[in-house]
C-alpha cells in the first residue's frame, strides 16, 4: 500500500459500485496491477458487493408477502363498510377525534349567518357543541342492540390524549357466537397486544397489536366529520327513552342520533347507546381464562399454531386468490370460471362489494339476467346500509342492473335504474373523472393498475354506453375533428336537458376505440 | 405514463372506491419500504412504519391534490412517519427488546450485514438502500433525494467503505 491507495480506495468502492467513470478504469486497473493491499480491498468489496445485491434481493422475494399484509391490513380497515356480519371487525385504523374541531368556529359562524338570512331566530344548539364535547372524551362504553333488543356487542374504548384509540375491549353475546360460527366471543387490546378469545377452540390468540386492531366504527374521525358537515338537527329538546335529548340526522352512520342537551354527547346512534364513564379496572386486561390455552402470533414466537387456526388463515388467503382469479377470469371473458370464483368469495365474506358486482356482471356476461339483477341489487343493498352514501346511487352499478332489467325487458324498472346514472354518464363526456368507477366496473383489471384508460377511451366508451341506452347517436366520431365531436357532446348535452328519454337499443352502432389511442395509453 | 397510472387509480380512490389503492400499494409500497428501511436501518421497524405510510396514504387520499403526484406524497408522509419514529420513546423501548433477541440469535453473515447497515449513519444508509433497491442507479437516487449526481455517487461510496470498516471490524473481534 502506498500514499496513493487512500484516494484510490475511493475508486475502488466507485469501481464495485459500478459509478466508476469509464476514463478513470483503465488507471485503476494499473494500480490494481501493482498494489496488492488494493487488490485484496477490491475482492474484499466485491464479496461484499455480493452480499448486499443478494441481501437485498432476499428481501425482495418476500415484498409481495409485505404488500399482502399492507392489504389485508387496508381490508380490515374497510371491513366495517364492507360487512354485514354484526361481529367483531378488524381494522389497523384509529380514531383522530382531536382533529374534528379544527372548524368549529366557522360552522358556528355559518350557522349564524344562515340563521339571518332566512330570519328565524339562532339555534340554541349547534352540532360543533358535539365536536367540541367529543375532543374531550376519554372513554367510550358502546352498547350495540339489534333489531329485536337484544344485545349483540358490547364495547370500551379509551381514547389517548392525542385523540387515537390506545386500548379496547369487546364482548360478543352467546347467540351471536353461535350465528357466525368463528366470531371471537372477546377481543381485548391492551396497548401492546391484541387477545382474540376463542371459545368455541377454548384459546386465546395473542396477536401484535400492530397485526390486529379492532375498532367500533372503522373510520370514526370521517363520521364525526359528516356529522359536522353534512349533520342535521331534526328536533331540539326531544326524548330519548324518556331522557332529554336532540334529535339529529347523521348521515355517514345512516342513523338517528340523540344527543344529551347538558353534556352535548351523543347517547345514541341508531340501536347503539353510548356513555362515557371509566371502565372498570382490569378491563382492558388481558388473561388466560382456565381450560383455554394461549396461541402467540407475534413476531418472533416459537410457540406451536393450532392446525384450526393455520387452516382459518390459510382459507382467507385462499379467499383472496379467488377475488383476484375471479377479476383476471372476467377480464378475459372468462365468465363461468369468474361466476365459480366469485361466488366461493362472497360465500364466506358476504361484504365484498366488489365481488358481488363483478359476480353479477359473471352472470350478465352468461346471459343469466334474474341473477345478475340480484347481486347487483345486493351491491346497493351493502352500500346503503353500510357506505354512508343512504339513498345516493352507485351510478356504475345502476347502471349495470339497469341492463339487466332492459334484457329481460322489465321496462320500468330498466328505465329506473337508467335515468338514475344518466346524469353522471352525461357529465363524463366533459369531466372524464366522473366516469372512471364505470371503466373500474367493467374492468377489474384496473384494481391492479393493469388496465388504464385514457380520457379520450373513456369519453369513448361511455358514449358507446349512452348509445346502448338511448338509442341516440349524434355523430361522436373518434377520427373525427375537435369542433366536430364538441358538437356531438353539447347534442347529448341537449338532449338530457329536453328529452332524457332511455331507450334500450343493444345492437347499436358504437364507436370504435381508435388505435393510436390505445397505443399512445397503454 | 406512471403518473398517469396514479392519477387513475387516485382519481377512482377519491371518488371512493377503496379496492383502487391495491395498484398504488403494489406500485409504491416497495420504494415506501425502501426508504423507511434506508431511514430507520432495521427491517422490522421500517416494515412497520411502511405499512402505516400505506395505511395513512388511503387514509388521507381525499386531501391528496395533484394526484399524479402520489409518489412524492407518499413517500413524504413515510419521511415523516420514520421522523416521528425516532421521536417517540417507543423506539427506545423496542430498540431495548430487540437487542435482547438479538443478542441471543446465532449470529450469520446476513444478521452482521443487516447489523452493519443498521449502524451506518442515516444519510449514507438512506442512498445505499435505494441504490441496491433502486437497480442500482445513481441518477435515480439522486432525484429521489433532490441531490445532485455526483453527491449521490459520493454518498454511495462512503456508504460502502464504512460499511466495509465495520464489517471487517466485526470479523476482526470474532
Amino acid at each position: 500500500m502506498n500514499s496513493d491507495c487512500g484516494k484510490i480506495r475511493d475508486q475502488i468502492a466507485d469501481l464495485v459500485t459500478g459509478i466508476l467513470p469509464e476514463a478513470q478504469v483503465h488507471t485503476l486497473e494499473q494500480h490494481l496491477n501493482e498494489c496488492s493491499a488494493c487488490r485484496d480491498y477490491t475482492r474484499a468489496l466485491k464479496d461484499e458487493d455480493t452480499l448486499l445485491t443478494e441481501f437485498f434481493a432476499k428481501m425482495d422475494t418476500d415484498m409481495p408477502n409485505r404488500q399482502e399484509r399492507v392489504l389485508q391490513a387496508i381490508d380490515r380497515s374497510c371491513v366495517p363498510k364492507e360487512t354485514e356480519i354484526p361481529s367483531i371487525r378488524g381494522t389497523i385504523m384509529k380514531s383522530p377525534i382531536t382533529k374534528l374541531a379544527v372548524a368549529a368556529a366557522i360552522i358556528v359562524a355559518v350557522i349564524i349567518s344562515m340563521s339571518i338570512l332566512d330570519g328565524s331566530s339562532p339555534s340554541a344548539y349547534a352540532l360543533d357543541q358535539t365536536v367540541e364535547a367529543l375532543k374531550n372524551v376519554r372513554f367510550l362504553h358502546i352498547i350495540g342492540y339489534d333489531n329485536t333488543g337484544q344485545i349483540k356487542d358490547e364495547r370500551w374504548i379509551e381514547i389517548g390524549m392525542d385523540g387515537w384509540q390506545v386500548r379496547y375491549r369487546q364482548q360478543n353475546p352467546q347467540w351471536l357466537i353461535e350465528q357466525y360460527p368463528g366470531a371471537p366471543s372477546m377481543v381485548i387490546e391492551d396497548g401492546e397486544s391484541t387477545a382474540v378469545y376463542r371459545n368455541d377452540k377454548k384459546a386465546v390468540v395473542i396477536y401484535d397489536r400492530k397485526d390486529m386492531q379492532y375498532q367500533w366504527v372503522g373510520e370514526l374521525g370521517k363520521a364525526l366529520e359528516n356529522l359536522r358537515q353534512e349533520g342535521k338537527i331534526l328536533k331540539e329538546n326531544d326524548d330519548y327513552q324518556g331522557r332529554p335529548a336532540h334529535k339529529v340526522w347523521w348521515p355517514y352512520m345512516s342513523a338517528e342520533c340523540y344527543v344529551d342537551p347538558k353534556t352535548k354527547l351523543p347517547i345514541a346512534i341508531g340501536d347503539t347507546e353510548l356513555s362515557y364513564e371509566e371502565p372498570p379496572a382490569g378491563t382492558f386486561e388481558i388473561t388466560i381464562p382456565n381450560g383455554c390455552t394461549m396461541v402467540d402470533r407475534r413476531p418472533g414466537a416459537a410457540g406451536p399454531i393450532p392446525q384450526w387456526l393455520l387452516e382459518e388463515e390459510n382459507s382467507q388467503d385462499a379467499k383472496r386468490e379467488c377475488f383476484r382469479q375471479g377479476t383476471y377470469a372476467l377480464a378475459r371473458g372468462d365468465y363461468a370460471e369468474a361466476a365459480e370464483l366469485f361466488e366461493l368469495v362472497t360465500e364466506h365474506q358476504s361484504g365484498r362489494n366488489w365481488a358481488w358486482f363483478w359476480l353479477g356482471s359473471a352472470y350478465y356476461g352468461q346471459g343469466q339476467y334474474e341473477l345478475a339483477i340480484e347481486k347487483f341489487t345486493k351491491v346497493l343493498e351493502i352500500f346503503k346500509a353500510f357506505g354512508g352514501g343512504g339513498d345516493k346511487p352507485l351510478n356504475y352499478c345502476n347502471y349495470a342492473r339497469g341492463l339487466a332489467y332492459a334484457r329481460l325487458a322489465m321496462n320500468e324498472a330498466a328505465q329506473a335504474d337508467l335515468q338514475v346514472c344518466l346524469p353522471s354518464m352525461v357529465q363524463t363526456l366533459r369531466t372524464p373523472s366522473a366516469g372512471k368507477m364505470f371503466e373500474y366496473a367493467d374492468n377489474p383489471l384496473m384494481r391492479y393498475g393493469k388496465y388504464n384508460p385514457s380520457d379520450a377511451e373513456i369519453v369513448i366508451h361511455m358514449i358507446n354506453r349512452l348509445r346502448v341506452i338511448t338509442g341516440q347517436n349524434f355523430g361522436y366520431d373518434a377520427y373525427g375533428s375537435a369542433e366536430q365531436n364538441e358538437q356531438a357532446i353539447a347534442a347529448w348535452e341537449e338532449w338530457y336537458e329536453n328529452s332524457a328519454q332511455i331507450k334500450f337499443t343493444p345492437d347499436t352502432e358504437l364507436v370504435p376505440i381508435p388505435q393510436v389511442v390505445e397505443q399512445q395509453e397503454k | 405514463m406512471n403518473a398517469r397510472l396514479d392519477e387513475n387509480m387516485v382519481g377512482a380512490c377519491q371518488e371512493g372506491d377503496k379496492a383502487a389503492y391495491a395498484g398504488l400499494v403494489e406500485r409504491h409500497y416497495r420504494g415506501v419500504f425502501a426508504l423507511c428501511l434506508g431511514m430507520l436501518g432495521n427491517i422490522h421497524d421500517a416494515e412497520d412504519v411502511a405499512q402505516d405510510a400505506m395505511l395513512r396514504g388511503f387514509l388521507k387520499i381525499r386531501k391528496l391534490e395533484k394526484a399524479e403526484q402520489f409518489e412524492a406524497w407518499i413517500l413524504q408522509i413515510a419521511r415523516n412517519l420514520c421522523i416521528d419514529f425516532f421521536r417517540s420513546k417507543k423506539r427506545a423501548k423496542t430498540l431495548a427488546a430487540k437487542q435482547l433477541t438479538e443478542s441471543q440469535r446465532r449470529p450469520s453473515e446476513n444478521h452482521d450485514l443487516q447489523q452493519a447497515i443498521g449502524r451506518l449513519p442515516q444519510e449514507l444508509r438512506l442512498p445505499l438502500t435505494m441504490y441496491y433497491f433502486g437497480g442500482k442507479n445513481a441518477r435515480t437516487i439522486a432525484e429521489k433525494l433532490d441531490i445532485s449526481h455526483s453527491g449521490a455517487c459520493q454518498r454511495i461510496r462512503a456508504a460502502r467503505r464504512q460499511l466495509h470498516e465495520l464489517l471487517s471490524e466485526r470479523k476482526n473481534n470474532e
